[in-house]
């Protein structure tokens, strides 16, 4: 179903131009000053298409050098990260060769190593393995508690209510809610789960 | 079975455009279309009226016929390896309950259909126009349909059942790329040793010995027949079509081309599913590991450099954007430039002075326009820029999202065009240089070249930018049906013809190099404000 999400996520990363009005990231405009504002932050899209004809350690180089990362942090978090994935020994193969979990797993490594304030995610735990998904959640939930914004899209309504402070709700292309958990469960006046509250307030706007 | 076939065909051909591009490309199509019609025509009109005179008519239609047989056996190595082992659609074929020989034979069938539009172009007008110059009679043309219908057969097949072979082996080797490159390695020997080996004679022509067949009434057909035992029933077939002894030269044909399709596809479905399974599963399993980094494997460089090598790695580990990218636009021009030197020094053995004639009468603007010309030419051949952004794929978007200016991204996009194009450019300038020693027109024409070099190539990647096909499933699904490309002739044509209109209103090289300098030069600014201004728009529609 085509509710919006994606699309937003493009408008914020530059992907998508912006019919009306502008975005700022940091205080800087995606419009008018788009190197500035992407410099602030990471973006993993909701398919990982990544350039298929790279190896994942040239992936990881190229996206390095777009970010002017310094060789001893990429060793770092390539050799932190990619291990804790379990990827460290395929970095050598072409990215084609690579399963969904993996390039997932790339992706978000690529936009961990120049550790931008704000990560942006758009279905970040789709394809990924238990193991994975339970790092990266944990990751998003680290990056978020030192002060970042860490803003990701999902269907699983389970793991927005365990780990965002603060969800938006888009329907249909409206932004029907934002607000903390507490907030949408008084909205809809429910008490149960964030999927009943989801439910009430899509189901009340039809 | 012919619903198998229906679907594979529907699913090459299909594509996703909007109205204006349906358009437009409809548009683009007819004026290409015309445009290389009449080059055809004319061209046919030409050859035929000469070689009449001589009575070796007959002569063109076989170098027709043998230029296609040629071009059908090399296209097709890269068609069977992309319909038989790169098309997505075998994760779905391998699971159905569907015959090998009838999945081979749909296929294959898919091939030799895609083959007709090249034909009626290259073939059936060129063909058309010479039966009506020689007056021939309608058998001619009956003659002439069946062997375009059959004529890809016996090369598609012959090519498919090469590469099943080998691609047999990707359970061995478990690499699917390096199976790939090996392959085409192998088909191209083979076709080599097919084209050279078939021959029934391979000695070279002496001046007597060519002086004779142009006495004899087709001698040159025959004797073009006679080299290239392969097509030789369909060359007679076609020359005597109004006897006894053309039946029995197209019966040979059809029994070949019905013996070797039903054969082939008999050995192809015994070693293609094997083949097919390896290249799904087993393609997939050959693993360079890595066992530990440090810091100069990950040396930090500078962005765009990196950028740019990017690009150049997405292009060069692709065989079909290496050889249509990089190769080809390289060998293009020296082949036609050996040619054109092979077809002087001809002239000059049977004392005919060509260059002389020639040069004499070309030394004007015309003549510097027409070398102008032909390097544009080259540049047409050129695909880096016209898939600059489709050849990424879904991935393209990514770059969107990346850091680096949008136009500097689109500079760097078409540097490996510009490159490219610089081969082309040498050959033309040193070429001028040598039969006209003038340095200052040399120099001048290099300058030009490299202007024009500079806006084809960003017009280019404007074209795939506003309507980049980056949902491809193959790279030669791609490359094939993308429509972008016949922008790129109308483009050239409209180019040709306005640099020949140029040489002709001003006649004095000068003149003309000045004028077409100045228009350039506007051009060129104009493009590089466009694209620093507009970079948001240009890029619109990749998402």
């Amino acid at each position: 179903m085509e509710l919006g999400k994606t699309t937003t996520i493009n408008m914020i990363t530059g992907i998508l131009n912006i019919d009306e009005g502008d975005i700022f990231i940091d205080g800087k405009s995606i419009t008018k000053n788009p190197i500035e504002a992407k410099k602030n932050f990471g973006f993993v899209p909701d398919t990982p298409e990544v350039f298929e004809k790279l190896t994942g350690l040239e992936y990881l180089n190229l996206i390095g050098d777009v970010y002017e990362v310094d060789s001893k942090t990429r060793l770092k978090v390539i050799n932190n990260l990619a291990k804790e994935f379990g990827i460290f020994e395929d970095l050598k193969d072409r990215i084609q060769t690579y399963s969904h979990g993996m390039k997932q797993k790339l992706l978000i490594i690529s936009v961990l190593m120049h550790s931008p304030k704000n990560w942006i995610l758009d279905e970040p735990l789709t394809g990924l393995d238990p193991k994975a998904s339970y790092l990266l959640k944990s990751l998003m939930r680290e990056h978020a508690d030192k002060g970042n914004v860490v803003l990701f899209s999902t269907h699983v309504l389970d793991v927005a209510e365990k780990i965002c402070d603060k969800i938006a709700i888009i329907d249909k292309g409206r932004l029907l809610f934002v607000g903390t958990i507490d907030e949408l469960k008084e909205k809809s006046k429910t008490n149960t789960t964030l999927e009943e509250s989801f439910l009430k307030i899509t189901g009340d706007e039809e | 079975m012919k619903s198998l076939t229906g679907v594979i065909i529907k699913n090459s051909k299909r594509q996703e455009l909007t109205n204006t591009s349906k358009f437009l490309t409809i548009f683009a199509f007819l004026i290409v279309a015309g445009f290389l019609s009449s080059i055809m025509i004319g061209f046919s009109i030409m050859a035929t009226t000469r070689l009449k005179e001589y009575n070796q008519a007959y002569a063109f239609v076989n170098m027709l016929f043998l230029m296609n047989f040629i071009i059908l056996f090399s296209e097709s190595i890269f068609h069977s390896l992309n319909t038989l082992y790169f098309s997505k659609d075998l994760n779905v074929f391998l699971r159905l309950p569907i015959k090998p020989k009838d999945l081979v034979s749909a296929k294959i069938k898919d091939m030799v259909i895609s083959q007709y539009e090249m034909e009626l172009l290259m073939l059936a007008i060129p063909a058309t126009i010479y039966g009506i110059i020689m007056n021939v009679s309608i058998p001619f043309y009956i003659f002439l349909l069946v062997v375009l219908l059959a004529l890809p057969i016996i090369p598609i097949t012959i090519i498919t059942l090469i590469v099943s072979v080998i691609m047999r082996f990707t359970n061995f080797i478990k690499n699917k790329s390096k199976v790939m490159y090996i392959t085409i390695a192998i088909a191209l020997i083979v076709l080599w040793f097919i084209i050279s080996g078939f021959g029934g004679k391979s000695s070279t022509l002496s001046t007597s010995s060519f002086e004779n067949l142009i006495l004899q009434a087709d001698g040159l057909a025959k004797e073009i027949a006679n080299r290239f035992i392969l097509i030789k029933p369909i060359m007679n077939s076609l020359l005597n079509y109004n006897n006894i002894e053309g039946i029995k030269n197209l019966s040979i044909f059809l029994i070949e081309s019905f013996l070797v399709y039903n054969i082939g596809i008999f050995i192809i479905s015994k070693i293609y599913l094997k083949g097919a399974i390896g290249t799904v599963i087993n393609g997939q399993k050959f693993r360079k590991k890595l066992d530990a980094l440090n810091e100069k494997d990950l040396k930090k460089k500078n962005k765009y450099k990196s950028y740019f090598l990017k690009e150049l790695k997405i292009t060069a580990r692709s065989p079909i954007f290496l050889i249509q990218c990089i190769i080809m636009p390289i060998l293009y021009p020296i082949f036609v430039v050996a040619f054109i030197i092979a077809i002087f020094s001809f002239a000059q053995k049977i004392r005919v002075d060509i260059v002389k004639m020639l040069l004499d009468l070309i030394d004007n603007g015309f003549g510097y326009t027409i070398f102008l010309s032909l390097a544009q030419g080259f540049f047409m051949l050129n695909f880096s820029s016209i898939i600059a952004v489709s050849k990424e794929g879904k991935s393209a978007t990514l770059s969107k999202a990346m850091p680096i200016g949008l136009d500097m991204q689109f500079k760097l996009k078409s540097l490996i065009g510009v490159c490219v194009n610089n081969i082309p450019i040498l050959i033309i300038c040193f070429s001028y240089y040598y039969l006209y020693n003038n340095i200052l027109n040399t120099i001048l024409m290099f300058i030009i070249l490299e202007m024009l070099n500079s806006f084809g190539e960003k017009w280019k990647i404007l074209v795939d930018l506003n309507n980049p096909q980056i949902k491809w499933n193959t790279e030669y699904t791609m490359m094939k049906q993308n429509t972008n490309v016949m922008y790129v002739l109308f483009y050239t044509i409209i180019v040709i013809i306005l640099l020949i209109l140029a040489g002709r209103i001003f006649e004095k090289i000068l003149y003309t190099e000045m004028f077409i300098l100045c228009i350039l030069l506007c051009l060129n600014f104009v493009m590089n404000r466009h694209i620093k201004s507009k970079e948001h728009k240009i890029f619109k529609n990749l998402y």
